[in-house]
């Protein structure tokens, strides 16, 4: 146990002190912090442009709603509306040509009584958008039409009250673990697993084959036993990507607290959709920690099949095939959560890691599938940890010529 | 009891790389392994330290079977390497952990051989900076920390200036004096005779001849004369004579008899050349080697 823990405090000690770990963390670090700031920077480039983009004058030169700047102003539409019942539309479309507003509402009544309005824009850039906006003013329009008719024909205040409360309204979902709105964070998080658990997993493999290189293989191997020195290094490595990983969370959430205004937000929107709660985070840890095993005990037997730092990205070829291949079967599958794919994709050993957690942050896995998921990507990792170690011992004594699965299977064997 | 070594095998891919070898250590000092390129040393070395698994046979430590877990060995192998970016100080704590070594006697132990090897200054630098020669004594250091019970030297004068060579050789006594069980495997075989009581030599895996070192050379019988002088030789050494080394001032050659030396030693009177050594003795392990390895 001792002998552990001494390869597991040296192996991080080795790589946490590298030069280039410490410049790529301070690199991401840096370019979290500029994303956080994003709106700041948005905002100093635009705040002029913004405060006209929002301005739109209410032209009702024949006073069919009779409402009030102050009407408007207490709605509380994001815009900055002005209501005129005497402005020149001449003027008021040279004050959209020179972008003094943004655009206007010039409202009419036909000899029935029926109101319509012109929406003027100086440039119809976005389609749904101006659409979008016109709609909401036509609401609004036609409520305060109302609600002026009926005040012209002597409506009790009772019923005015009645009329214009808004019917509220709560939805009810009936099943909750369906998720399909949550898609997008389920394959945020298949990118992260399957970056974080792929590159940790070829770390192990140069931290094995370097020590081929540099010949120290023979002393270590006399000093300890191979599987402490593959577990050793493959929970190192674990607890470096582990920590890297939480560490470039806080910098991301304390930037996120500091910079991000609090008026912006699309990261608020998206992180409520998510219903995130602490046993969902856990199981997600579970699956870095064991898709991360099951790449690491991969890893660490091409390590020792190498004897030449060059040779280990050739060697990881087979590796990085199943990664890239179960990675897609995730990713692809992520969009439709129900689907046979998906659900094979959240049980398959070297997917399940890419897949469940995305499936358990979206709300749509069962408890059965996760225990189902857990048990069998778990029982991969005994039986890659068992091999990987017994190839790893025969293969590491080999120099010269990069080892083939041939030779490995007769190493094997012969071991 | 000591190390027992017996009919040991072992084959890779159908070839027998180590055939049916025999040997024991059974009280401390150095024994020697020797042999050619590709006679099997290195086999039959991982196969004593249990990192290789043999074929057939028995290797057995104070009467029990040799396992990795149950062995208190210290090992210098052939191929040198150590983490060529860590500080020497680190790399030593991590191995003397490694073998089970608490940090303070462990400390103690790294300042000690520092030290006695002349590397104390280098202790808390990147052992890439240091000589080749100094990197081989960390690496002895990193297989004598823990006070092995055995020992198993691979080449360790290779690369070595002859004042190292020295510092080494004194490592050596040292550890003689403890009463630790060493393997020296070498191709200097002066050190060698300089140490070893016993000795093995492979040949393709095969014993080609074995046992006490001097009844070895004694089984020769004093067959060389050793002459040394700074005068011309060549008049006295006779025709036929077998010339075993010439150097620019000395000569050996094998003799036939002990008559055969008288008479060279007579026309050395008469002649009247100075002489500085004049000496009949056993052939060197050197010769005994080459002959064995040669014949084989």
């Amino acid at each position: 146990m001792k002998s552990l823990f001494a390869i597991i405090k040296y192996t991080v000690k080795e790589y946490v002190t590298k030069k280039s770990f410490i410049i790529v963390n301070i690199i991401m670090a840096l370019i979290i912090v500029g994303l956080c700031n994003i709106p700041n920077i948005i905002n100093a480039f635009s705040s002029d442009e913004e405060e006209i983009g929002s301005k739109i004058y209410i032209v009702d030169n024949e006073n069919i709603i009779s409402a009030s700047s102050e009407t408007f102003s207490q709605m509380d539409l994001g815009y900055s509306i002005e209501y005129f019942t005497d402005k020149s539309i001449d003027e008021v479309k040279q004050k959209i040509n020179d972008e003094e507003i943004d655009s206007a509402i010039i409202l009419k009544q036909d000899e029935n009584g029926i109101v319509s309005f012109d929406y003027i824009i100086k440039e119809d850039s976005a389609f749904a958008e101006t659409q979008e906006t016109a709609g909401v003013f036509s609401n609004i329009i036609k409520s305060l039409q109302t609600n002026k008719l009926l005040v012209e024909a002597e409506t009790s205040q009772e019923l005015l009250q009645i009329i214009n409360t808004p019917i509220s309204f709560e939805v009810q979902e009936l099943n909750e673990n369906t998720g399909n709105q949550n898609f997008f964070i389920a394959m945020i998080s298949s990118y992260i697993l399957f970056f974080a658990i792929y590159f940790y997993g070829y770390t192990v493999s140069t931290s094995i084959s370097s020590e081929k290189t540099s010949r120290v293989m023979e002393t270590l191997v006399t000093s300890t036993t191979p599987t402490k020195i593959v577990i050793g290094k493959t929970i190192a490595m674990g607890l470096v990507g582990l920590g890297q990983l939480i560490g470039l969370i806080l910098v991301a959430v304390i930037s996120y607290n500091i910079f991000i205004p609090s008026d912006f937000d699309i990261v608020s929107k998206v992180l409520s959709t998510l219903s995130l709660n602490v046993p969902d985070i856990l199981i997600c840890i579970v699956y870095f920690i064991l898709g991360y095993t099951v790449y690491a005990f991969l890893s660490a037997v091409t390590g020792a099949t190498v004897s030449k730092a060059e040779d280990v990205q050739a060697a990881s070829g087979p590796i990085s095939f199943i990664a890239v291949i179960s990675f897609f079967l995730a990713y692809t599958t992520s969009t439709i959560p129900n689907s046979a794919g998906s659900k094979f994709a959240a049980i398959f050993p070297f997917s399940s890691a890419f897949s469940m957690p995305g499936r358990i942050l979206a709300g749509a896995a069962t408890a059965g599938e996760i225990a189902i998921s857990i048990v069998v990507l778990t029982i991969t990792v005994v039986i890659l940890a068992a091999i990987s170690i017994k190839v790893y011992s025969a293969a590491i004594l080999h120099y010269g010529d990069r080892l083939k699965l041939k030779d490995l299977f007769k190493l094997y064997k012969q071991k | 009891m000591g190390l027992q070594v017996e009919n040991v095998s072992k084959s890779y891919s159908g070839k027998k790389v180590v055939d049916n070898i025999s040997f024991s250590l059974d009280k401390p000092g150095v024994f020697g392994l020797l042999g050619s390129n590709g006679a099997g040393k290195t086999t039959t070395i991982r196969m004593i330290l249990g990192i290789l698994n043999k074929d057939s046979g028995k290797i057995t430590w104070n009467g029990k079977e040799v396992k990795r877990e149950n062995v208190n060995f210290g090992y210098l192998p052939e191929e040198r390497g150590i983490y060529p970016k860590s500080k020497l100080f680190d790399q030593l704590m991590y191995f003397a952990t490694l073998k089970g070594m608490k940090y303070d006697e462990a400390k103690k132990a790294i300042e000690y051989w520092c030290d006695k090897l002349d590397i104390y200054e280098y202790m808390y630098k990147p052992a890439e900076q240091l000589s080749k020669g100094n990197q081989q004594k960390v690496q002895l250091i990193i297989s004598i920390i823990h006070n092995p019970e055995l020992l198993i030297l691979d080449e360790p004068f290779s690369g070595l200036d002859p004042v190292n060579t020295e510092i080494i050789k004194g490592v050596i006594n040292e550890l003689i004096e403890k009463g630790t069980y060493i393997i020296l495997s070498s191709h200097q075989m002066s050190v060698v005779e300089e140490y070893c009581r016993d000795i093995i030599i492979l040949n393709k895996g095969k014993t080609i001849v074995k046992g006490n070192l001097s009844e070895i050379k004694k089984s020769y019988g004093k067959n060389n004369l050793l002459l040394q002088s700074y005068e011309d030789l060549n008049s006295i050494i006779p025709q036929d004579a077998e010339i075993i080394d010439k150097k620019v001032n000395s000569y050996e050659i094998k003799i036939k008899n002990e008559e055969m030396a008288q008479e060279i030693l007579k026309q050395i009177v008469a002649k009247n050349i100075k002489i500085d050594k004049f000496e009949i003795k056993e052939p060197s392990l050197h010769e005994i080697f080459i002959d064995k390895v040669g014949e084989a």
